[in-house]
């Protein structure tokens, strides 16, 4: 994948995102999930909303 | 008159002059049984002194649902939605029997235009959960969540009838049912009030018991005025922010994932540089309305915690869109981002996973919700635990 811009609280400079990426592509651990989802959203942005706490 | 921010002190027009536009409504809350089968003691409808649902009648008529599924597909073609989410909620939405939880499933799929996707939940405390009941929510595509408070003990303290009988045992043969393969698509998950005098580990382990898709942790409702339970607005104490960083080790330092935490992957998807999908944390738009069962909106129910009144709009969906609703100071406020926040929360480093918490715990009797969270350090507490964890997986990750 190409730059993408993460403005999250860590400091992502430093950090090949590309490796980091596919170090999760396989895993199932919780991080690797959150990783994939991140990954989902950069390839296809979409505007988010937040929702009522009360429902899940 | 009060001065409280933003009813009394949100210029909405000068917003709309600079340019402000509204996010259409994709949640909507509908209230289909106003009264409930427990009397859970930290609920936000019945225990917090608001009694207008005692005015309203206890189902939804007919009407009223014909109403709010033309407005919702109104605001739906309006705005061009490709998805809206419908929660059936209440009170305790089973009450209202199977043939009127089928008559709005049914009503939202005529009245929806064919490119507005329908995601249509029930929100039950699961006793009610029958094989007849599910049956009606599989054919009809309705999804459940469940609420559930982690251990038989806990969830018996606090979820319980009006006699004082616990409700544990009726709601995990509910929770059993709908584990079943037959409806086990349908189950969306469970959300769970924190008690903070409960083991987080227990509490946590006995809801993977039933094998939930998806888990929320919610923090009990309280603000600056009236406070939550263990959390006094003088100390820098966290324990719902160590309790909840237990529960994270837990839930994030497994080989393979048990469930997701909604709290806990919405902090890191804000880590990441995303945005939340949920009111509790980050600065996305709040997009949810709610309708009561007589079509008055409500811009979102748990605001009730506040104060009598704090949810009410005046408007209802007999006579209102809604669009009218929108420019509401209060549903705007909850739209503005970091606009919305107090100063010293637009100072803090971090703002923008936190968001402020949650719009009902920031309150103060005076100057209204332009305040930090009542939880603000328990927030700070798990926030930067989260953070030091992430940091160093990530950075090994990397290598």
């Amino acid at each position: 994948m190409g730059e993408t811009p993460m403005a999250g609280l860590i400091d992502f400079e430093d950090l090949p995102r590309s490796e980091m990426f596919d170090v999760a592509a396989d895993g199932d651990f919780p991080l690797a999930h959150s990783l994939r989802r991140r990954k989902r959203e950069l390839d296809r942005p979409e505007p988010v909303i937040a929702g009522h706490d009360s429902v899940i | 008159m009060t001065n409280e921010w933003p009813v009394d002190t949100l210029d909405v027009g000068a917003l709309r002059e600079n340019g402000w536009r509204a996010v259409p409504f994709q949640q909507f809350i509908l209230k289909l049984h106003g009264r409930c089968n427990l009397a859970c003691d930290y609920c936000y409808m019945y225990q917090t002194g608001d009694r207008s649902w005692l005015a309203r009648p206890k189902v939804m008529p007919t009407e009223v649902i014909r109403q709010t599924c033309q407005r919702i597909a109104e605001h739906a073609r309006d705005h061009g939605l490709g998805h809206v989410e419908v929660a059936l909620h209440g009170g305790e939405p089973l009450l209202s029997g199977p043939k009127v939880l089928a008559d709005v499933a049914t009503e939202l799929r005529r009245m929806l235009p064919p490119t507005t996707m329908l995601d249509l939940v029930v929100q039950t405390n699961g006793v009610l959960l029958s094989e007849r009941i599910l049956e009606v929510l599989l054919a009809h595509r309705i999804r459940v969540g469940v609420s559930a408070d982690g251990t038989r003990e806990t969830h018996d303290r606090h979820r319980r009838y009006a006699n004082g009988r616990g409700s544990q045992a009726q709601t995990e043969r509910g929770l059993r049912l709908l584990g079943d393969p037959r409806y086990r698509e349908l189950f969306a998950g469970l959300l769970c009030v924190i008690d903070v005098d409960e083991d987080p580990v227990s509490t946590y382990e006995s809801l993977l018991e039933f094998g939930p898709p998806r888990v929320d942790f919610l923090m009990p409702h309280g603000n600056w005025s009236a406070p939550p339970p263990r959390r006094s607005p003088d100390e820098q104490a966290s324990p719902y922010g160590h309790w909840l960083t237990t529960v994270f080790d837990r839930w994030y330092g497994v080989t393979n994932q048990e469930t997701e935490v909604r709290l806990f992957t919405e902090i890191i998807n804000l880590m990441l540089g995303g945005e939340s999908r949920t009111e509790t944390v980050g600065l996305s738009p709040v997009a949810l309305i709610t309708v009561n069962t007589d079509g008055s909106l409500e811009q979102v129910d748990s605001l009730r915690s506040a104060y009598q009144g704090a949810a009410t709009t005046g408007m209802n969906v007999s006579t209102n869109s809604f669009d009218d609703a929108l420019v509401h100071p209060s549903v705007v406020a909850r739209q503005l981002g970091l606009a919305a926040l107090a100063e010293s929360c637009q100072r803090c480093d971090i703002r923008d996973i936190c968001g402020g918490g949650h719009y009902a715990h920031r309150y103060r009797r005076g100057s209204g919700f332009r305040n930090p969270s009542i939880y603000c350090p328990d927030l700070t507490t798990l926030i930067t635990h989260i953070r030091d964890r992430l940091r160093a997986d990530l950075s090994s990750l990397a290598v």
